[in-house]
């Protein structure tokens, strides 16, 4: 009953015997690198003390060859590809590989020099032989408080990077298996939760030392060269197959657009314009008409652009491609330092990571490689991570804590079937934070957490429905802050579909029930971008995700389809016939069916009001 | 057209951009002129070089038609 | 009771294999399964293998019944009754796709549709302490309600229950008594542990699955019984224990991968019992005689093919299965995977006139072309017919004989399709199938870094040594071991299983503060609740085993380790006992430990285990001497002449070289021109690659 999962074609899909043997063997040791990579990333979640840790996934963990080059990553967590491909590496060249000795572990969280942003650390560790460098281990994880000047560390409002937090450049933590003290002592007094920051900073540490003891046991079977050269073919197969993909796509220049719709500090919006050159096996990404770097955080590190832009690849050509350096070898993507794809020092970027880099991926994929496949165009999801971050003294231990959370939303109505209901942001492959975890660690209450009905776009085939939460305060007071997008613009449709519905963020005093939004509550400038709200207890706060948008003319959706979404209550008995053009008759649970001839007569007449 | 080394003080903490295609520069640069003036660019390696003229010629072609 | 038999009896989608045992007598026998009604397939195995009903002392049964119905989705229609403002939780699911890098991946629907799942106003908070009382007028009305649409069978899945099931439970009461003969799975009386969507997922499955399995179960259970059966039935589930009647109809979620698991434990036995003593025998053929501890478990049957790995002696365990990702069943599983391949595979051809076999499948009813009972598509057996592989007078389980002709008939209309010979055309379905096979067996090793050239191919099933060696030889694996009667092994399988049950308590305190009389309190309860529950079970005491761990952290942490205890009698030094333990086992399995960081209790766990002891099967090789006659079979390399024997005529160490076709009762195995075969001291077939 569990399918078989896919395999790469050329690595795995025949052979017989004396046939092939090599390849056979190269697929067994990626294979066996990916697992080892899945043994870290196991041990991450089985240790960790941040739910975003054991029940987020929000992690990645990586083996590198002895050059610092990516041979394996865990497959969790997409949005960070580009750091896997560059932040470990660009360690090891700028530390020097002859300085690393056996112990050491460095981390950094520098979104400068290959950090996705700041609340993400990377850490690696080298891994001898008899004293020989073989090969490096490393992780990325996203620690739930770094301080800086929001509580979660999201801080929507930033100007700067050092209002987003502790900035580390690379930095031994271990020294030759001993922790360095002094490093250890100043990060901790600069998070609001040091012991939770503790605890999750072993966790990577345990991961790593996993991960040393089984690439020394490939290294003891294979040797130190044998093993290098063995991934060097890895890295040879993956660039391989990468070309001949690339080269299967039409030549040509292919160009869209989209925009950030605030940064948090004014109401302008920053536009990203994108080009894909497809020249024989090779292909650009040209991002150097894009806007200027923004004043808040919506702006991205290199490394964020590349995973948006390998993504939106990756999602449509080279399912099975091995995930290593390889794969950027025909690609090149062109970010100019100081424009919002590139964000240059000391530029604040926490957000490009959630709102900026599934932005970019979605124009890659929908916009632009729809022209080129346009079986497998989408109408636009959700797309914002839509972060909601916390933090204060919890009454409950008297106790500091923080957390950042993220919402899953409505995807869009694709070609031949409807968008997926509440799924996490196309870009990230994160899991939600279950209500009952949420409340034992945070004081919370929860009295909803549901699908928003009645809001996918419509269209011949529907946009999912987002997710609508309500939850009380329980402590006395709780810092909140937000950063999201998709509160101005829609979610589009597609080929006549309608648009997605919007993000809101929205509060209630105690004891009222008249929600209003955050931006009319507190006068703030962005609606989704906030720092320091204080809110008090008996407070409460409605959080709706987006909606995906409909593909294709609502009038054409299948009757018995609309009726369907009326008896599950995805869509309103009024919505059908006033935008789907449906009439029913009758009454739930007592033959509530399509009336044919009204329908047939409804559609007609509304077709001829759009003509 | 050569490799420099970028030299930088051990409490110097700035990061240095590929001025092609925005990638970060590390220990090292590869420099050339642009061919068709005077300007030095400092970028990654050979290759960034050789996108440079790519993406020149591409433009040149779209003002050109 | 004493001396009866022990019966494993196996009902796969198209046979039931059985095997008992008693002394040193031993009975096989293999019927068709019946679909329709499988407890009729489980009295012909009985008949069929000539045992008096009312001689039985044990029946184990591994049974597809719940895999059946939900891959055919003829669960039951279900209510799910949930805290007010989560009727969504089911699908809201955890927001990740089943492959990060497919996003075009869909989450399947839930088993309980949106206007079947009820709000119910109530609430506790975290630690279990109640907000808001249940409204038991509102269950009642959604009770009634659900009633009105024809469901008799609720889920009910209230926030934090795994910590008070109050609410769960008196909601369950008030259902019942609302709808008299309803059935009702509580999502704390199933799992003990947060988060909600699993829980809830679990216990949705169980309600959906309740009604058919717990009928099935009944039924065949009344019917042994009317036909003089006094002894114990037992149901295997997918962990590779055994339940009772009562308890697999309480868990029927547990029950979804039974028939594979029981498969899986018969190759744990093979591959135990071949490590000590059936090696020895064979080393003349095989390259080393050391045990068999690595080994993949392929079940060929007619509908589907179960592949599992077992290393160090022991299939893999899992905590959670799901049929599809996103809905799982969080209870352990052996790990398996199942793919729709099968001797009664349909051969066919797409729209593009591409060749496929399966997953379609001709099953028992009509069966492959050659069974001549109303099926014309060409399948996998009517392929290994054509080629010569089945010999068609040999006679098959159930009386069924085979047809040449008809699979001639069937194999030419294939070929016809594709414009090639009727030879080519059945080697072409060999081939493909094989193929799938060796996809899904990557699945299980390559995929998980695992060489399939380092394992011992086990194959069993009716169809499993006749596909074995030339699927072996796709992978690489050179060594097979086929057992004594392949076709009904997973009814054997069913044999070597323990009884086992789970019970665990939350219990949440820093060890340094722990009370030792609170900690043995709780052990001692869990204990007394597990002997009742094992001799609920029909276990003699002196045959109880408890075994005692608990479940502990670093402070802070969110999940917990379980460390195996000595004893349920705690220590008097057992904060520095515990904690040492847990250091051992963290630093095991995650080869770093912080010494100075406090440790925290979360849970105390018992599992009561009755131990089963392995069947003695009687095997003595012939002494006859051995009849061969030869015929032509159909190979890549062209058809070549090979002998034909009984299996049971070959004498113990003795070895032939292929092209051999041996027929036994219940399956045949071929082996070709390049591998050699020897019968070891218990029976199996050693087979090996000659170089």
């Amino acid at each position: 009953m569990t399918g078989p999962s896919k395999t790469g074609p050329a690595m795995t899909g025949t052979s017989s015997p004396g046939d092939g043997i090599d390849r056979v063997g190269l697929t067994l040791l990626y294979k066996r690198v990916r697992n080892i990579c899945d043994e870290m990333a196991f041990a991450m979640m089985r240790t960790a003390y941040s739910p975003i840790f054991s029940e987020g996934l929000d992690f990645s963990t990586l083996v590198l060859d002895r050059r610092g080059r990516l041979i394996a990553t865990a497959g969790i967590n997409p949005a960070m590809l580009g750091a896997s491909l560059y932040a470990a590496t660009w360690i090891i060249r700028e530390v020097g590989p002859e300085n690393f000795a056996e112990g050491d572990i460095f981390v950094h969280n520098d979104p400068y020099r290959g950090g996705s942003h700041l609340p993400e650390h990377m850490m690696v560790a080298p891994v001898y032989s008899d004293g020989e460098l073989a090969a490096f281990v490393g992780n990325i994880a996203h620690l739930a408080e770094i301080g800086g000047m929001a509580p979660g560390s999201f801080a929507a409002t930033a100007t700067d990077i050092f209002q987003e937090g502790l900035r580390i450049p690379p930095t031994k933590l271990f020294d030759r298996g001993e922790p360095v003290q002094d490093i250890w002592r100043i990060m901790l007094a600069n998070h609001r939760t040091p012991n939770n920051s503790w605890g999750d900073l072993h966790a990577m540490v345990g991961s790593l030392r996993v991960g040393e003891r089984r690439v020394g046991g490939l290294i003891a079977e294979r040797g130190v060269d044998g093993l290098n050269e063995a991934f060097e073919q890895i890295l040879d197969y993956a660039e391989a197959y990468m070309r001949s993909e690339i080269a299967a796509l039409p030549d040509g220049i292919y160009t869209g657009e989209d925009c950030m719709e605030d940064d948090g500090i004014s109401d302008r919006s920053y536009w990203i314009r994108s080009r894909i050159i497809v020249e024989g096996d090779e292909l650009i990404f040209d991002y150097s008409k894009s806007d200027e770097q923004a004043v808040g955080p919506i702006n991205a590190p290199y490394v964020v652009t590349l995973s948006a832009s390998l993504n939106g690849l990756l999602y449509v050509l080279a399912r099975d491609v091995p995930v290593n350096a390889g794969i950027v070898r025909p690609v090149k993507v062109v970010a100019p330092a100081g424009t919002i794809t590139c964000v240059r020092l000391p530029g604040p970027c926490v957000g490009g990571q959630t709102e900026f880099q599934p932005r970019i991926m979605e124009l890659v994929l929908g916009q632009i490689l729809s022209q080129i496949l346009p079986e497998r165009a989408a109408a636009a999801s959700g797309n914002t991570s839509l972060n909601f971050l916390f933090g204060g003294v919890d009454p409950r231990n008297g106790e500091y804590y923080a957390h950042y959370h993220f919402e899953g939303m409505g995807w869009g109505g694709r070609a031949d079937s409807d968008g997926n209901s509440a799924q996490i942001v196309p870009h990230a492959n994160c899991r939600n934070t279950p209500v009952e975890i949420f409340e034992t660690k945070w004081p919370w209450v929860h009295e909803e957490y549901s699908l928003n009905d009645d809001t996918g776009g419509a269209g011949r085939h529907r946009g999912g429905l987002g997710v609508r939460r309500v939850m009380e305060v329980e402590g006395d007071v709780i810092t909140v802050s937000a950063l999201s997008e998709r509160m101005k613009r829609s979610p589009w449709g597609l080929f006549g579909g309608h648009d997605g519905s919007r993000t809101a963020l929205e509060v209630a005093p105690a004891g009222s029930d008249a929600y209003e939004t955050f931006q009319d509550a507190f006068g703030l400038i962005s609606p989704s971008k906030f720092t320091n709200i204080r809110l008090r207890r008996g407070d409460r706060v409605r959080i709706t995700s987006p909606s995906g948008g409909g593909y294709g003319d609502p009038l054409e959706r299948d009757p018995a389809k609309v009726l369907a979404d009326v008896e599950l209550g995805f869509v309103s008995r009024v919505s059908a016939e006033s935008v789907y053009g449906v009439v029913l008759a009758g009454a739930p649970d007592d033959g509530l069916a399509v009336d044919e001839a009204a329908t047939e007569a409804l559609r007609r007449s509304m077709r001829d009001g759009v003509a | 057209m050569a490799w420099h080394e970028l030299n930088k003080n051990w409490h110097d903490t700035t990061v240095d951009y590929c001025d092609v295609c925005g990638n970060l520069l590390i220990a090292r640069y590869w420099s050339f002129i642009e061919p068709d003036g005077t300007e030095t660019r400092r970028c990654c390696d050979e290759t960034c070089e050789r996108l440079f003229g790519r993406l020149r010629r591409l433009e040149q072609s779209a003002r050109d038609s | 009771m004493q001396g009866g038999w022990q019966v494993g009896i196996d009902t796969g989608g198209t046979f039931t294999d059985l095997v008992a045992v008693r002394g040193d007598e031993q009975r096989i026998a293999k019927v068709p399964s019946t679909p329709s009604a499988f407890d009729q397939g489980v009295l012909d195995s009985i008949t069929a293998a000539g045992i008096e009903v009312s001689e039985i002392e044990m029946i184990a049964h591994g049974t597809t019944v719940a895999t059946n119905a939900v891959i055919t989705q003829r669960g039951a229609a279900t209510a799910l009754l949930t805290t007010r403002g989560f009727r969504d939780v089911l699908e809201l699911r955890r927001h990740n796709r089943g492959d990060p890098y497919d996003i075009q991946w869909d989450p399947p629907p839930p088993l309980v549709a949106r206007r079947n799942r009820f709000e119910i106003s109530e609430r506790l908070d975290y630690a279990g302490d109640v907000v808001i009382p249940l409204d038991a007028e509102q269950v009642r009305a959604a009770a009634r309600l659900a009633a009105r649409r024809g469901i008799g069978t609720f889920a009910i899945a209230f926030l934090h229950s795994y910590v008070n099931p109050a609410h769960e439970d008196e909601a369950a009461e008030l259902v019942r008594s609302e709808v008299p003969g309803a059935f009702v799975s509580t999502s704390g009386s199933l799992l003990r542990e947060p988060p909600e969507f699993e829980r809830t997922s679990t216990a949705v499955l169980n309600a959906y699955l309740a009604p058919v399995v717990s009928d099935y179960l009944t039924a065949l259970e009344s019917r042994l019984r009317e036909a003089g059966f006094v002894g114990r039935l037992y149901v295997m589930h997918s962990g590779g224990g055994l339940l009772t009647v009562e308890s697999a109809s309480r868990f029927p979620a547990r029950l979804l991968t039974s028939g594979p698991a029981a498969g899986a434990k018969a190759a744990e036995g093979v591959a135990a019992s071949t490590g000590v003593a059936g090696g020895v025998v064979a080393a003349g053929v095989l390259a080393s005689s050391e045990g068999l501890e690595e080994v993949i478990s392929l079940d060929i049957g007619g509908t589907s093919a179960d592949i599992a790995v077992v290393q160090g002696g022991r299939a893999d365990i899992v905590h959670e299965f799901s049929p599809r990702f996103g809905q799982p069943a969080r209870f352990p599983a052996i790990d398996l995977v199942t793919i729709g391949a099968g001797g009664g595979s349909i051969a066919w051809v797409d729209a593009g006139h591409l060749p496929h076999v399966g997953p379609q499948s001709a099953g028992a009813d009509p069966g492959p072309a050659a069974y001549l009972l109303g099926g014309s598509d060409a399948t996998v057996t009517d392929a290994n017919l054509v080629a010569g592989r089945l010999v068609a007078d040999a006679g098959l389980a159930g009386g069924i004989s085979l047809d040449t002709d008809a699979a001639h008939r069937a194999v030419e209309s294939f070929a016809d399709q594709l414009g090639l010979s009727v030879t080519d055309a059945a080697l072409g379905i060999i081939d493909i199938c094989n193929n799938n096979m060796a996809r899904s067996i990557r699945v299980v090793t390559v995929e998980r870094g695992l060489d399939p050239r380092n394992f011992t191919l086990v194959p069993f099933g009716g169809a499993g040594p006749l596909m074995a060696a030339e699927l072996a030889d796709v992978l690489g694996i050179r060594r097979i071991v086929v057992p004594l009667a392949p076709g009904v092994t997973s009814g054997l399988g069913c044999l070597y299983v323990d009884i086992t049950h789970d019970i665990g308590e939350a219990l949440i305190s820093e060890l340094t503060d722990a009370d030792r009389a609170r900690l043995q309190e709780v052990f001692d309860r869990l204990g007394a609740t597990m002997r009742q529950r094992l001799t609920d079970d029909g276990v003699a005491a002196e045959r109880q085993r408890l075994e005692y761990s608990v479940d502990l952290r670093y402070l802070g942490q969110v999940r917990a380790l379980t460390v195996e205890l000595e004893t349920g009698t705690v220590p008097e030094r057992f904060t520095e006992e515990y904690r040492e333990m847990f250091f051992e086992e963290y630093e095991r399995q995650f080869h770093s430990v912080a010494v100075d960081i406090p440790v925290e209790i979360s849970a105390l766990r018992v599992r009561g285990v009755r131990r089963s002891e392995r069947p003695h099967i009687p095997f003595s090789g012939s002494t006859a001497p051995l009849h061969t006659f030869e015929r032509p079979v159909l190979t890549r390399d062209g058809e070549v002449t090979a002998r034909v024997a009984e299996r049971s005529r070959l004498h113990v160490g003795s070895r032939i070289s292929g092209p051999l076709v041996l027929t036994q009762e219940d399956s045949t195995t071929w082996v070709p021109p390049h591998w050699e075969v020897e019968v070891d001291k218990l029976g199996n077939l050693q087979m090996a690659r000659s170089e």
